[in-house]
C-alpha cells in the first residue's frame, strides 16, 4: 500500500527543512545517481535559496562582515527561521531582531542597525502607492482650520534612531564606491527617515526638533498641538512647525492634509 | 473556447523594464507578450507594480505563480489566492499558471517546487485542489510540469498520464515546459517521446523553454543559459503534435541583455515554423 500523502510530505518536508533523516525508503535511487544524492539537491536548494534572498536584503550586511561570516550567519538564521510566508520576499523581515537577539552577534550592536536599516530601505522600495499633496495646498486653507490640521504619511515613510554610521555605510557598498567608509559609532544617536518618491527611496537625518514633531504628527496630533509641544521643548513657534511640515510636503512626505 | 495564437514572449524581468519602455522599437519589439512570476508583484507598490502597469499598457501578460502548491496536504493558502486574484484584476492576463508540485508542509514554506508521488491519492487530491482554485479566480488555470530531481516508489503513473488526468477531470489546461520534460526525462530515466503522446493536445496552452545545469548524473533546471538543441528538438517535436502553441523562453539568472533573449526568441520562431511546416 502506497505511503499516504501526508506522511510522505512530513517526511520529505522534515529532511529539506528541518535536517530531519532522509526519506530514502520512498524515494527512488536511479542508474546514474542514488535517491541520498538526489534528495540532497533539494536540501542543498533550500538553503542556497534562502541565503540568495538574505543576499538581496542585506548587500551591506555582507559587505561588512564579508561573504564566509555572512553565510554563516545566513545558515544560522535560516536553521532558526521557518518560512511563513509564501512569498521569498519577507523571508529575511527578522534579521535585524535576530543580530539583536543572539550571541555573538547581539555583541556587535551596528550589525542589527545595518540590518534595521537595509530593511526598512527595501520596505520603503515597495511600499504601497499614493499621491501626494503639493505646497499649494497650503494656500486653500482657511487660517481658522490650521490648528485642527492633521496629517496623512505616505506608506513609505521610515523612521530609525542609529548610533552608527549606517546610512553613509550602506550608500557606498550600493555604489560600490572604491572608498567604504568605515562603520563609526556616533556620539549621539541620529534621527533618520527613508521614504520614496515615485520609484527612487530617499533618506536624510532629522533636523533638531523635528524628530519629535514628526513622531507626534504620526500618531495624529494635530497641528495645533505640535505647534505647543514644540514650543513647551525649544521656545520655538508655529513658524519652527510650518517649515517642518513645508519639507515633508516637499519630500512626498504628506499624503492628505485634513481638517 | 478556441486556442488563440498569441505568439512568442519572454519572461519580464527587472533589467529589462528600462529598455522594453524606452526603446520600443528596439529588441522589445519582437516580443509580443511578457510572463511575470507573479510573486514578484504581489508586493504593495514601488517599482514592479510601476513598471508591470507601463508594460502592460503595450504588451499582453500572462501570470506564471510559483506558490499555489496545488499538490499541499495542507490547506490552500487563501491569502495568497486573495492576493493572486486582486493582481489579476488589476494586469487583466491572459491566462495564469502554477506547477504540478508542493511547495510548504504545516505552513513552513521551501520555496521551492517539491516532487508529489504520482499515486491515486494525489491525484484525486491535486484535481480537488485545482477545481476550488479555479472557481476562486474565476478562470480555468494552466498547470505546469516540473522539473524534479527524485522520484517516489509509490508513482505508479507516470507524469505526463498524471497531468493529463488532472486536466481532463478538473478541466484545467497544461503549460508544457519542454525542458523540464527533457531535465525529468533524464533525471527518472523515462522516454520524452513517450511523454508528449500522452499529453491531450487540445489541453496545451503554453510552452515554456529554458536553459538547465547538466551534472552528469543528474540536470537541474537552472534557468541560467540558452536552450540546448535537443530541447528545441523536442520543442519541434512537440508542436507537430500540438500545432502552435504560444512559446516563451525563461530566464532567470545570468541574464543576458533583452536583445540577446530577443534572437533566441526568433530562433524559436524559426524552429516552429520550420515544424508545423512539416506538419502541415
Amino acid at each position: 500500500m502506497a505511503t499516504p500523502l501526508t506522511d510522505a510530505q512530513a517526511r520529505f518536508h522534515d529532511y529539506v527543512i528541518n535536517d530531519g533523516p532522509a526519506p530514502l525508503d520512498i524515494t527512488r535511487s536511479t542508474s546514474n545517481a542514488t535517491a541520498e544524492k538526489l534528495l540532497g539537491i533539494y536540501h542543498t536548494g533550500y538553503r542556497l535559496s534562502l541565503l540568495e534572498a538574505l543576499e538581496d536584503d542585506y548587500q551591506a550586511l555582507r559587505a561588512l562582515l564579508g561573504d564566509e561570516v555572512f553565510e554563516t550567519l545566513g545558515r544560522e538564521y535560516i536553521a532558526q527561521t521557518p518560512s511563513k510566508h509564501y512569498s521569498i520576499r519577507w523571508y529575511g523581515r527578522g534579521m535585524a531582531a535576530y543580530l539583536s537577539d543572539v550571541a555573538p552577534w547581539q555583541n556587535h550592536p551596528e550589525l542589527a542597525q545595518l540590518a534595521a536599516w537595509e530593511w526598512a530601505l527595501g520596505e520603503a522600495a515597495d511600499a504601497a502607492d499614493e499621491d501626494t499633496v503639493g505646497v499649494d495646498t497650503f494656500g486653500q486653507i482657511p487660517p481658522e482650520d490650521w490648528a485642527g490640521l492633521v496629517f496623512r504619511f505616505h506608506p513609505s515613510l521610515r523612521r530609525l534612531d542609529l548610533t552608527w554610521s549606517v546610512p553613509p555605510f550602506r550608500q557606498a557598498v550600493q555604489d560600490e564606491d572604491d572608498d567604504i567608509p568605515a562603520l563609526e559609532q556616533q556620539d549621539e544617536p541620529v534621527a533618520w527617515a527613508i521614504w520614496r518618491q515615485e520609484t527612487q527611496v530617499y533618506f536624510r537625518s532629522l533636523a533638531d526638533g523635528e524628530e519629535g514633531v514628526l513622531e507626534a504628527a504620526l500618531g495624529g496630533a494635530t497641528f495645533g498641538a505640535l505647534c505647543e509641544a514644540l514650543t513647551e521643548n525649544l521656545g520655538d513657534d508655529a513658524a519652527a512647525v510650518a517649515g517642518f511640515l513645508r519639507s515633508w510636503v516637499e519630500h512626498g512626505w504628506i499624503t492628505a492634509i485634513k481638517t | 473556447m478556441t486556442k488563440e495564437f498569441l505568439g512568442f514572449g519572454l519572461g519580464l524581468r527587472p533589467p529589462h523594464y528600462d529598455g522594453i519602455l524606452d526603446d520600443p522599437s528596439g529588441p522589445a519589439a519582437r516580443v509580443d507578450w511578457f510572463e511575470i512570476i507573479s510573486e514578484n508583484y504581489l508586493v504593495p507598490g514601488g517599482k514592479p507594480i510601476h513598471y508591470l502597469d507601463r508594460i502592460r499598457e503595450r504588451f499582453p501578460i500572462v501570470m506564471h505563480g510559483v506558490s499555489m502548491s496545488i499538490g499541499s496536504v495542507d490547506p490552500l493558502d487563501r491569502d495568497y489566492l486573495k492576493d493572486l486574484k486582486a493582481l489579476a484584476e488589476r494586469v487583466e492576463p491572459e491566462w495564469m499558471s502554477d506547477h504540478l508540485c508542493w511547495t510548504g508542509f504545516q505552513g513552513v514554506n521551501s520555496h521551492d517546487l517539491l516532487p508529489l508521488p504520482y499515486t491515486e491519492e494525489s491525484l484525486s487530491h491535486v484535481i480537488e485542489r485545482v477545481k476550488t482554485v479555479q472557481d476562486f479566480l474565476g478562470r480555468r488555470i494552466l498547470l505546469e510540469n516540473p522539473s524534479s530531481y527524485v522520484g517516489f516508489t509509490d508513482s505508479a503513473i507516470p507524469e505526463a498520464q498524471f497531468l493529463a488526468e488532472i486536466a481532463t477531470q478538473a478541466d484545467c489546461h497544461i503549460l508544457l515546459d519542454v525542458n523540464n520534460i527533457y531535465v525529468s526525462a533524464f533525471n527518472h530515466e523515462f522516454d520524452a517521446q513517450a511523454y508528449l503522446a500522452d499529453i491531450p493536445a487540445k489541453r496545451v496552452r503554453q510552452i515554456h523553454l529554458a536553459g538547465h545545469s547538466n551534472a552528469g548524473s543528474h540536470i537541474i533546471d537552472t534557468h541560467d543559459r540558452e536552450v540546448i538543441d535537443p530541447v528545441w528538438s523536442l520543442y519541434a517535436d512537440a508542436l507537430r503534435l500540438f500545432g502552435p502553441v504560444p512559446t516563451m523562453i525563461e530566464r532567470d539568472a545570468d541574464i543576458p541583455p533583452l536583445a540577446d533573449l530577443v534572437n533566441e526568441l526568433d530562433h524559436a520562431r524559426t524552429v516552429a515554423g520550420a515544424a508545423l511546416a512539416k506538419a502541415a
